[in-house]
């Protein structure tokens, strides 16, 4: 990898971008102090290619042209000899909206529908049927967090560099490629170390390097732009009614589910598949009717937030099924042991559930959940002024990885590996800011090619002959590449003793062959204990327990790292506070089963959400279960259980 | 207006203004590889140094209080034998902080080991300034005692 030029900071230039706050707004006049030969200023007609973002089949423009295309969108970007320069100048340009919205439409997909079988009530026998009904929210929210980073990008001979925290390096080269019309060929990116729990650096730094690009070429002098990372996520709203019998059966299910993706929407119909698996509930039913409804609106878009659908249906999923055990008068946990198998559908195939009754028992025991479920129920009505204000909450399911096998096999991710004349293995491919994965990527191929030579296994460098692995969200370059950098060692092991050397073999960065949208890989549950503050109405975790079986454990530090960060994020993610005396117990076994890695991380979202949703139930009731959740809600909620 | 100080060992002049803070300071005047987090003041904990060995938020400290004093980025501490034993406890635990945390609670973890701060609720109230919430409080507070022991094993290995 090219190294980063040591650059003098006199000599550069330093950038700031000026967002607009609305959606549809024509942009009337945009007032300018007098500019010197020191200063920059760019919009979206300074782009000498194209001003779109092309994200797959979606496209959104970066710079707004004329009409403000969503809120967040960068309106023009200024350019100094350092940043107060900058910051004052920002201070003296004004900028007119028009008051009246444009409509903005969006080409959205039709709503995704699902069903199996069909349920007509039993004659004399309907007295005996309920209807249970939940309803499951989780509101929009796209703010910029107080993560800073730095695009820089600079020319060196006929090379473009772009240094830049990103989750997708090729889209970084796309989108300079496109907005310079520049050889993707000739784009080095050189990617900074960083954290994207909610997938910050997938979309953004694509367009700050592509404006840092323009730049560099409108000014001759290294640029760089710093910017906040955005925090964005979808709002969904779920509806589900489920009838049951007499003994608490379901029989049939009707689901909706509507997405709010903001305005420019991306990647929808993988958001419904991905929902879609979600929604599907792991209990028998004659009937089931199920759809996913994605719309756009005029707030700031969202996609991916450390998952793409599936968490956020999975935790309504979960939400629901405790309704139903509370219908029947069961603990959820009890109501769950009687379901054996789950049905083979086209998103997840049919299986035994004895794994997940497994981490069931393990956290209920560790808990001690039904008898504090018990407990909490039974003093909610009659403790205090503001009721019981505790709940203990249980969500249990199966994990899945990457997109789905339709999305895989139209992208075409791939990867190759070739054992070479001098007896090593190279690797090309893009997946290469996981250092401590390559280490376990190594021993796990020299183990089926040369046993206990892992230096003899090389990823190479990133060149123009990289292939694209496709970008590093859900847990996919972990989950997914896995196992087919493992398949691929295996055939490569035959193929050297048959093959003329050098021998190669390409493969999809993730299985195409599944027979089902999703393949399930490890089982959890995870129950959580919160408390409402009788104070100020925070809404505290006190205690969370999970249980996890996997089939297989790849560095065991690292994931229960992994699996504490991403329950943790959630937490706060849903507006709850840690406590001082909060207590995390984790468990993780593995079964050894030949299957693919999971991808932990979404299924302990999906599973802490539909927990605290639980236990907020079991806390409020109905009224204040919608995450997330706050002070200010829970004391309207609270107020009005009272009267007061 | 002209401030020196010492940064990472290098003693330093530089010119710039008076209300500049220092973790801008650190981001622009000391190159690149000095990164730290500069949430202007919004209180994210990320961006903490060590002045004059004391953890202190650098997007508060404004240039003009830099003059005569002493700052360790993580740069400079990363290059100490306390960062070598903090990493061993942090192994020892088989917790760590994530990438976007790492560089101030190290520094943090480290004033803590270094002011023998073993009360439970001390040591958490301490690193509640951090407001990543990337590591469970138990872990927090095992790494701190881990590395005192680290440390405290030194110690006797050095008295013999």
């Amino acid at each position: 990898m090219a190294e980063r030029k040591n650059f003098s900071r006199y000599k550069m230039r330093c950038g700031m971008l000026m967002r607009v706050d609305s959606c549809g707004r024509k942009i009337e006049e945009i007032e300018l102090p007098k500019q010197d030969q020191y200063t920059l200023l760019l919009t979206a007609d300074d782009i000498p290619g194209s001003n779109d973002l092309a994200f797959f089949s979606d496209t959104r423009p970066m710079m707004a042209s004329g009409i403000t295309a969503y809120p967040g969108q960068v309106a023009f970007a200024l350019f100094a000899p350092d940043y107060e320069i900058a910051a004052m100048q920002m201070r003296s340009i004004g900028m007119k909206l028009s008051e009246e919205a444009v409509p903005v439409e969006h080409p959205m997909p039709e709503p995704l529908e699902y069903s199996w079988g069909e349920f007509t009530p039993e004659e004399g026998a309907d007295a005996g049927y309920r209807t249970v009904e939940s309803s499951y929210d989780l509101a929009h929210e796209a703010r910029q967090t107080s993560i800073m980073y730095t695009v820089t990008a600079w020319m060196e001979n006929s090379r473009l560099h772009i240094e830049t925290p990103c989750e997708w390096v090729d889209l970084i080269k796309s989108a300079v490629s496109t907005a310079i019309k520049y050889p993707k060929e000739s784009i080095v990116v050189h990617q900074l170390s960083h954290r994207s729990r909610f997938d910050e650096f997938l979309i953004d730094p694509a367009i700050v390097a592509a404006i840092a690009a323009v730049a560099v070429i409108r000014t001759g002098m290294p640029c760089e732009i710093r910017d906040r990372a955005i925090f964005s996520r979808p709002g969904i709203h779920v509806t589900r009614k489920t009838v049951i019998d007499s003994e608490g059966k379901p029989l049939s299910e009707n689901v909706a589910m509507t997405v709010d993706m903001g305005a420019s929407p991306v990647l929808a119909e993988e958001y419904q598949r991905q929902a879609m698996t979600g929604l599907i509930p792991p209990y028998p039913l004659k009937e089931f009717r199920a759809s996913v409804d994605v719309r756009s609106s005029g707030l700031y878009p969202a996609a991916f937030s450390g998952s793409l659908g599936y968490s956020e249906a999975l935790s309504a999923t979960e939400y629901h099924i405790s309704r139903l055990a509370e219908a029947t008068e069961m603990t959820p946990y009890s109501y769950r042991k009687d379901i054996e198998k789950r049905r083979f559908t086209d998103y997840i195939p049919g299986f035994e559930l004895d794994d997940q009754h497994k981490t069931m028992a393990a956290a209920a025991s560790a808990s001690t959940y039904e008898r504090k479920w018990f407990a909490n129920n039974f003093q909610r009505h009659s403790f205090g002024l503001l009721g019981y204000i505790k709940g203990i909450g249980l969500a249990s399911g199966t994990g899945i990885s990457g997109f789905s096998t339709t999305f895989a096999r139209a992208a075409k991710f791939r990867s190759m590996m070739t054992y070479t004349q001098k007896h090593n293995v190279t690797i090309n491919t893009s997946a290469l800011n996981h250092p401590n994965m390559q280490k376990i990527w190594r021993t796990l191929i020299s183990d089926r090619i040369n046993p206990g030579q892992p230096e003899t296994i090389m990823f190479l460098d990133p060149s123009q002959d990289t292939l694209d692995a496709g970008p590093d969200v859900l847990s996919r370059i972990i989950s997914s590449l896995t196992p087919q950098l493992e398949s691929a060692a295996r055939k490569l092991a035959s193929l050297k003793d048959t093959e003329p050397l050098p021998v190669s073999v390409v493969f999809d960065a993730q299985n195409t062959t599944l027979p089902c949208e999703f393949q399930n890989a490890g089982s959890a549950t995870v129950v959580a204990e919160i408390i409402i503050s009788e104070t100020d109405f925070r809404p505290m975790v006190t205690a969370v327990w999970a249980d996890i079986i996997l089939p297989q454990m790849l560095n065991s530090a690292s994931l229960r790292n992994a699996v504490k960060r991403a329950i943790l994020s959630t937490v706060s993610e849903c507006g709850f506070t840690i406590p001082m005396d909060f207590s995390m117990h984790l468990d993780i076994t593995t079964n050894g089963a030949d299957t693919s890695v999971s991808s932990l991380s979404a299924l302990m979202k999906a599973l802490t959400m539909g927990a605290l949703a639980n236990a907020l139930f079991q806390a409020v009731g109905s009224g204040g279960s919608s995450l997330p959740t706050s002070s200010s809600v829970l004391e309207k909620v609270l107020s009005s259980h009272t009267g007061s | 207006m002209k401030v020196d100080c010492t940064i990472d060992g290098k003693t330093l002049s530089l010119s710039l203004n008076s209300d500049k803070p220092l973790s801008l300071i650190i981001n622009e005047n000391l190159g690149a590889g000095s990164g730290t987090n500069h949430c202007n003041g919004s209180l994210c904990g990320l961006c903490a140094v060590l002045v004059d060995g004391k953890p202190t938020l650098s997007c508060l400290v404004p240039a003009f209080e830099l003059r005569g004093k002493e700052v360790q980025t993580f740069d400079g501490f990363r290059r100490t034998k306390a960062f070598k034993d903090l990493e061993k406890a942090y192994d020892a635990v088989g917790a760590y902080p994530c990438s976007d945390c790492y560089e101030a609670r190290s520094i943090i973890f480290h004033s803590l080991i270094a002011d023998d701060v073993t009360d439970r609720s001390e040591i958490l109230k301490e690193l509640s300034v951090i407001k990543c919430s990337c590591m469970d409080p138990d872990d927090q507070v095992a790494i701190v005692k881990q590395g005192m022991a680290i440390r405290s094993g030194k110690r006797v290995r050095r008295i013999q």
